[in-house]
């Protein structure tokens, strides 16, 4: 575990020093703009645009930390160190995803601050899980098409998540973006918030499965 | 693990990449000093290391390093040091942050691994530059860093693919020195190159490696041998070809001398003489040259004339 936690001091000070990280922060401010000008008139589109957001900032962070690495042949360092490849993963997640959670959570904040008070507690949960599941889907999509991961993985949002998510069918069920909205009580009352994080977690811990796999079977 | 295991012992050893064969029925027992991996680029010098590395699994066979598997076992790849072809690293890091990272990495403890770092960046004389950014270094630089991280948890097996690519010849003289203090130090060192006086300026015991097989192993100087048979051209750009070729034509070892606009091409079975004979007509004679190169300083043409390719 040591190892993940070296990864994730470098990971973080690379992303410091890196231009992609002040692109995440930018977007994910955005949604403050919409808050500015419509101020009481939001409604819950608002939480809407901050999954939007994080759809956007977490598969450039995971792109410009872990897809770049592969496609750059620089897990070569790391796979010939004598660490486990799993610990490569948690090492980049660590570091990226308390950092797009945290853009994310203060940009709610400030947009519910704007638009009439404190948002409630489960709302900051939900976009906690969607930090980690968001680039979770990013990582694995990266280890299976390192070069397109970036856009790969917001083409998958934007084409099929979205859409599903807001169609009356059962398979809605494995939209992330539907769930986050789900888990926040936004969307379907607090009753549903419960199977909203229930499935968040077994979305996550599936793309975890499939990283993990093929990060075993990658060779650089 | 043995702790007196040898550090290589491989048989019949191969790597496909889907179809593509990377490496064919190696076998072969390293003891120790410096072994140099000589071949074309695609010859499966750098496939041969990653497999020793521990970055790829044989496909077929078995290869132990220091009596265990490289690809499977943590404690085997603690023992390795590994400085990758490619020129990519973590490029927004300092050198001394990247060869602490990557001293972590390997095992050595936090607290130490500062420490680990500036000995390492020492001994690659990089301390000067050790707080600058990677991403401003000069390739040579960037070779010496690379060195630094492969070395920089002490590691008894040092592995270094094509370290003298893009340098300049200062820093090529230079890390050979140092890569030889590596082996001085008693480690075991294994480096790949395409140029075979880079292999030759460091050790005299080489593995040939040509399409995934290894064609010759043993003294570089039986190599060079079979190498220098090949006929060797050297082209020389001047402004007097001519008076090159009437100092030089009448020795034994030239095969044909022919003639370029401003350039003279000669072929000859004794390269290393030519050479001298050709600096000897140059200074004599108040020669100009603006070039002087060899067509066949490229190991694909001699090893395509060893295999018999070029006869």
């Amino acid at each position: 575990m040591n190892a993940a936690f070296v990864l994730a001091r470098i990971t973080l000070k690379r992303l410091v020093r890196g231009r992609v990280i002040w692109i995440a922060l930018a977007i994910s401010m955005l949604p403050i703009l919409y808050a500015l000008v419509m101020r009481r008139h939001a409604g819950s589109e608002l939480f809407g645009f901050e999954i939007a957001a994080l759809g956007a900032t977490c598969p450039m962070l995971v792109g410009a930390t872990l897809g770049d690495e592969i496609e750059d042949r620089t897990l070569t360092y790391l796979w010939s160190r004598p660490i486990k490849r799993w610990a490569v993963l948690v090492g980049k997640l660590l570091a990226i995803i308390p950092l797009a959670a945290a853009f994310s959570i203060t940009s709610w904040l400030l947009c519910s601050l704007l638009v009439g008070g404190m948002p409630p507690l489960v709302t900051i949960l939900a976009l906690a899980l969607c930090a980690k599941t968001l680039a979770l889907l990013a990582a694995t999509i990266s280890t299976l098409a390192p070069k397109h991961g970036l856009a790969i993985a917001i083409s998958y949002l934007l084409f099929f998540d979205f859409p599903l998510g807001g169609m009356p069918v059962s398979l809605r069920i494995v939209s992330i973006t539907r769930q986050v909205g789900v888990a926040s009580s936004l969307w379907n009352g607090m009753d549903h918030a419960l199977g909203g994080f229930i499935a968040l977690v077994v979305i996550a811990t599936v793309l975890w499965l499939v990283a993990l796999w093929r990060l075993r079977k990658l060779e650089t | 693990m043995s702790g007196v295991s040898a550090p290589l012992v491989a048989e019949s050893c191969s790597k496909w990449y889907g179809h593509v064969l990377g490496l064919a029925d190696f076998t072969y027992t390293l003891t120790g000093g410096i072994v140099g991996l000589l071949g074309p680029n695609g010859a499966g010098k750098s496939t041969l290391i990653k497999l020793i590395a521990g970055l790829h699994a044989p496909s077929r066979g078995t290869l132990k390093v220091f009596g265990g598997d490289p690809f499977r076992d943590e404690e085997v790849r603690r023992r390795i040091g590994y400085a990758p072809e490619h020129e990519k690293t973590w490029d927004e890091l300092t050198a001394r942050e990247l060869v602490t990272a990557m001293a972590e990495l390997a095992g050595v403890p936090r607290a130490n691994a500062a420490a680990a770092a500036t000995t390492a960046l020492g001994a690659m004389n990089m301390l000067d530059a050790a707080d600058r950014r990677v991403r401003g270094f000069s390739k040579g630089m960037r070779q010496r860093t690379k060195l630094a991280t492969a070395i920089a948890h002490d590691p008894q097996l040092v592995l270094l693919d094509e370290p003298l690519t893009g340098v300049d010849p200062i820093a090529r003289v230079d890390i050979i020195e140092r890569i030889r203090a590596l082996a001085s130090a008693g480690k075991t060192v294994i480096v790949s190159s395409h140029v075979l006086y880079e292999i030759e300026a460091l050790t005299s015991e080489i593995l040939v490696i040509h399409r995934g097989q290894v064609l010759a192993e043993g003294n570089v100087y039986e190599i060079r041998r079979l190498i220098d048979r090949h006929p060797h051209r050297i082209r020389v750009e001047c402004d007097k070809p001519r008076a090159i070729a009437s100092a030089i034509a009448g020795a034994d070892h030239i095969a044909r001398i022919s003639f370029e606009p401003r350039a003279i091409l000669v072929e000859t079975r004794d390269p290393d003489r030519c050479y001298d004979e050709i600096a000897a007509a140059v200074l004599d004679g108040g020669i100009d040259v603006t070039d002087l190169a060899s067509p066949d300083n490229n190991l694909g043409a001699v090893f395509e004339y060893l295999t018999g390719g070029g006869r």
